[in-house]
């Protein structure tokens, strides 16, 4: 059973399409990410799901009820889906403790400072939400939308308010709290870190459309196009030619993971599919070393090749800079290791699923 | 494990279908408010036409009118400079240097807000009765309106960057060319915003005006009331349009100074310049201006208490029944002022579109009527169409209301925005009704605004003359129409009072306000800016 089902969703406001035409399906007892740029649709299919505002055309489906279509809309308060907005939106003139048992019955109140237990802020149950960081209104607002036994909690990029260091820390504590109330969830961001590291399933927004869907690593290793690759993860994106199941580019001959039909074709090169040495081998080329970004634990290089065509290297710290002592404007040899994606120039790329 | 699937259709944009219909019917209301509210602009409007186009033609073109007009602009002028200077110096004094007692002299420097200009007027008066003409109408009338300029200039000085002067410093200006070129232009919408709200003052002043014999149209309009309303009404028109013609202005700053507000959410403080040796001087200018402006009247009504004679003095039932009436109508006034601000509010903040924003933008209109204008059409009104309320307490509260109506509005705006959709669509999400949402969160945020939109037109109501002497029904004395009567027959000593008793009502709630414009509860988690509260100061 999947947890929400879309089907031909269109909304638009004042004029301006937001959604058109939008599927989707979210499966149970997993945290799926929405990923996508603002202005993309996210806050907007959210806003659809929790039954804030209606579909202009399209049906919704929880579990097996349908809750909006063209007769029918369920309200907000009828459907048992939690939400946690972007800045949290506590009531400011309720205490943490009041903001989580806004929901519950009289008799179920203790549940409320179980909830509190849960997101880590046992004794803060009296502050009230500007006596507390933006982490820990995220915290309560997180409690207060489990309070109600949801079916779904849907969490609007929980994270984008706090600073980078919190952020990694939330992003636990919640994946923790999410499993063990065994909540499914939908939590939308436009950071690519936060959907890889904490979804098992990622969807891939782009002006009103899903993109892409699968696992992070699906997604990561194997995605379904150039414009989803380009979109998760830094990619190096080459004209190929196909012939005999290898593909021949700018880097030599580079191997395949799946088939594609012989002809022009885009292959895609991850940074750490690239291997730079000093010395050449049998498949390198040779390049020169432009910029490099050190982030610490591996940098990222640009390489130009004799061509012109700039390719971009990730460097394991310990292994190539330390040994190589890469340097700007030094000739290296770079080799393109492993099995790449590519897709075909002939086939549009929508087809190709 | 579940699949799960996703697919894009590369389908055309569809045309757009309304959105389906929520809370519509809060327009239709509002539309119907404004009207309501506007209905005075078309009554004078009628009964300026009945009077006939000769008649408006003969008390319009006469050169009694270009007097009045050129007295008006003459004040105004003078006026507004002298509160500019001293409200925009007294600012630089309490937000930007070290003052002694820096707390002490906020509260002090706003304190004439509390005293009716009619009383300031008389107090001056009473100590030399050659006090007249245009320098006494313009010296009541500075003391009484710069805290208009005063308030949103410090507002202003307070919310600026400090971070800009700084820059502006480390790129080789000096401090005096860092103020004219930075600082200035920061609160230069504050400024002329708050000189807007004075010549609004000044246009509906009636009553400091009569006591120091200086014309202008309304006390024209009073007097012909008496003997002619047909002219009293032709004599409204130009008033109207002048009121139209500053708050078009108003609007237009306002917009300005909004866009060229930079969007720092938590400016720094400034760091607050040493008076040193000018300390001195300093505190005896601020020393004199408290003083003059709020010294000089309470001084003189104690006075003129004390030398009177025991029997000249009215008999505390007098005063007590005319409290009562005051406080009575006052309430009712705020409270309807209130309850028809809510819904505009409500319907403004909400969502955004341009039909709405023109909705709530005409309510302000009425802030451009003088109170006389509004209390004749209400005579007018109720003579023409509906006689039997002619003469009832009823058209009074109506007044009131329409007067003060954006005084309310303001308040009530903020404290909508306070409660944000986004907190009723949470509350709806977990298993709440509407009905409840309403309740226990909706209520609780906006109620403090509701309060403060109470208080200050309460306020303003109790110092409230012209459309009181106007429509109060005969036999109900309220504590100005007390004052004013004694004060005609030079009564000082039995008029003085009932001026007290004014200043210590408009006193309370006044105190009530200053905690809710300090308090910092709330302000932090509010996401978006209050709205500017320049069109907030009463137009007695």
């Amino acid at each position: 059973m999947s947890a929400v089902e879309i089907r031909g969703v269109s909304k638009s406001y004042e004029g301006t399409t937001v959604l058109s035409n939008f599927d989707l399906t979210v499966a149970d007892t997993f945290i799926t990410a929405i990923l996508g740029p603002s202005g993309s649709g996210k806050t907007t299919l959210l806003r659809l799901i929790a039954g804030f505002d209606r579909p202009d055309e399209g049906t919704i489906m929880l579990g097996d009820h349908v809750v909006d279509d063209a007769r029918t809309h369920v309200r907000p308060e009828r459907r048992g889906i939690g939400y946690v907005p972007q800045d949290g939106a506590l009531f400011p003139h309720l205490d943490a403790i009041r903001n989580i048992s806004f929901g519950l019955d009289r008799g179920d109140r203790g549940r409320a400072s179980d909830l509190l237990d849960l997101v880590g802020l046992t004794g803060l149950g009296h502050r009230y939400p500007h006596e507390l960081s933006g982490g820990q209104q995220q915290r309560v607002a997180l409690a207060r939308a489990l309070a109600i036994r949801p079916k779904l909690v849907l969490l609007d990029e929980p994270f984008s308010s706090l600073d980078a260091s919190l952020r990694v820390s939330m992003r636990r504590d919640i994946a923790r709290v999410l499993a063990e109330t065994h909540t499914p969830s939908i939590i939308v961001t436009h950071d690519q870190d936060e959907a890889l590291s904490l979804a098992n399933q990622v969807v891939i927004l782009d002006e009103g459309h899903a993109l892409a869907h699968g696992s992070p690593a699906d997604l990561y290793r194997t995605p379904i196009s150039a414009a989803a690759a380009r979109y998760l993860g830094d990619a190096n994106l080459l004209s190929a030619v196909i012939d005999a199941g290898v593909a021949r580019c700018v880097l030599g001959v580079v191997h395949l993971g799946a088939e594609v039909s012989s002809g022009r074709a885009t292959v895609l090169v991850r940074p750490e599919q690239l291997r730079v040495s000093t010395t050449p081998t049998q498949d390198s080329v040779p390049a020169t070393i432009g910029n490099v970004d050190y982030y610490g634990h591996d940098s990222l290089a640009e390489l130009t090749l004799d061509d012109g065509t700039i390719v971009t290297a990730r460097l394991t710290d310990s292994v190539e800079i330390g040994r190589l002592g890469i340097r700007r404007g030094e000739r290296v040899h770079v080799e393109a290791v492993g099995e790449m994606v590519a897709w075909s120039d002939s086939e549009p790329e929508w087809t190709k699923r | 494990m579940t699949s799960s699937t996703a697919t894009a259709a590369p389908a055309p944009p569809r045309i757009a279908r309304a959105r389906r219909g929520r809370a519509g019917w809060l327009v239709y209301v509002s539309i119907v408010i404004a009207l309501g509210l506007l209905s005075p602009l078309v009554l004078v409007a009628l009964d300026a036409r009945q009077a006939g186009w000769t008649e408006i033609h003969r008390v319009l073109f006469r050169s009694r009118s270009r007097q009045l007009l050129v007295n008006t602009v003459e004040l105004s002028v003078v006026v507004v400079t002298a509160a500019a200077v001293i409200g925009t110096a007294a600012a630089w004094c309490t937000e930007r240097c070290t003052l002694p007692l820096r707390r002490l002299w906020t509260v002090l420097l706003v304190l004439p807000i509390a005293i009716p200009d009619f009383v300031a007027g008389y107090a001056w008066h009473s100590i030399r009765p050659t006090f007249t003409g245009l320098w006494a109408a313009a010296l009541v009338m500075t003391l009484s309106t710069y805290p208009l300029i005063y308030l949103p200039v410090a507002a202003a000085l307070r919310r600026a960057d400090p971070g800009v002067d700084e820059v502006a410093r480390s790129l080789g200006l000096g401090r005096a060319a860092t103020f004219r070129r930075v600082t200035v232009p920061q609160i230069r919408p504050a400024l002329i915003g708050g000189s807007l709200v004075v010549v609004l003052t000044l246009l509906s002043e009636y009553g400091a005006f009569e006591i120091v014999h200086f014309q202008t149209f309304t006390t024209e309009i009073f007097t012909e009331f008496q003997f002619d309303q047909a002219a009293a009404s032709a004599l409204a028109v130009p008033l109207v349009l002048l009121g139209l013609l500053v708050l078009t202005g108003e609007s237009r700053i306002g917009r300005r100074g909004r866009t060229s507000r930079t969007a720092s959410q938590a400016a720094r403080m400034a760091r607050r310049r040493r008076l040193g040796y000018a300390t001195a001087p300093v505190l005896a200018a601020l020393s004199a201006l408290v003083a003059l402006a709020v010294g000089v009247p309470i001084g003189t009504l104690i006075y003129w208490m004390q030398r009177s004679e025991r029997s000249t003095l009215p008999a505390a039932a007098t005063v007590g029944k005319a409290t009562w009436a005051t406080v009575d109508y006052s309430a009712l006034g705020a409270l309807v002022a209130v309850a028809l601000a809510l819904p505009i509010a409500i319907m403004a903040v909400r969502r955004a579109s341009t039909a709405r924003r023109l909705i709530e933008r005409s309510t302000y209109l009425t802030q451009s009527l003088p109170g006389v204008v509004i209390a004749l059409s209400l005579v007018f009104f109720s003579i023409r169409y509906a006689y039997p309320l002619y003469q009832t307490s009823l058209l009074l509260v109506a007044a009131y209301a329409i007067l003060h109506f954006p005084l309310a509005l303001v308040c009530v705006k903020v404290s909508v925005v306070q409660a944000p959709p986004r907190l009723g669509d949470i509350g709806r999400s977990l298993g709440r009704g509407p009905v409840a949402v309403f309740a226990r969160v909706t209520l609780p945020l906006i109620a403090p605004g509701l309060i403060a939109g109470f208080c200050l037109v309460f306020l303003t109501a109790t110092t409230e003359l012209t459309a009181t002497l106007v429509l109060a029904p005969t036999g109900v004395h309220t504590l100005a129409t007390q004052f004013w009567a004694y004060q005609s027959e030079a009564a000082y000593g039995a008029a003085a009072p009932y001026a007290l008793v004014i200043i210590a009502l408009a006193a309370v709630p006044g105190a009530l306000l200053g905690l809710w414009f300090d308090r910092e509860r709330y302000s932090r988690l509010s996401t978006e800016q209050y709205s500017r509260p320049a069109a907030l100061e009463p137009a007695s």
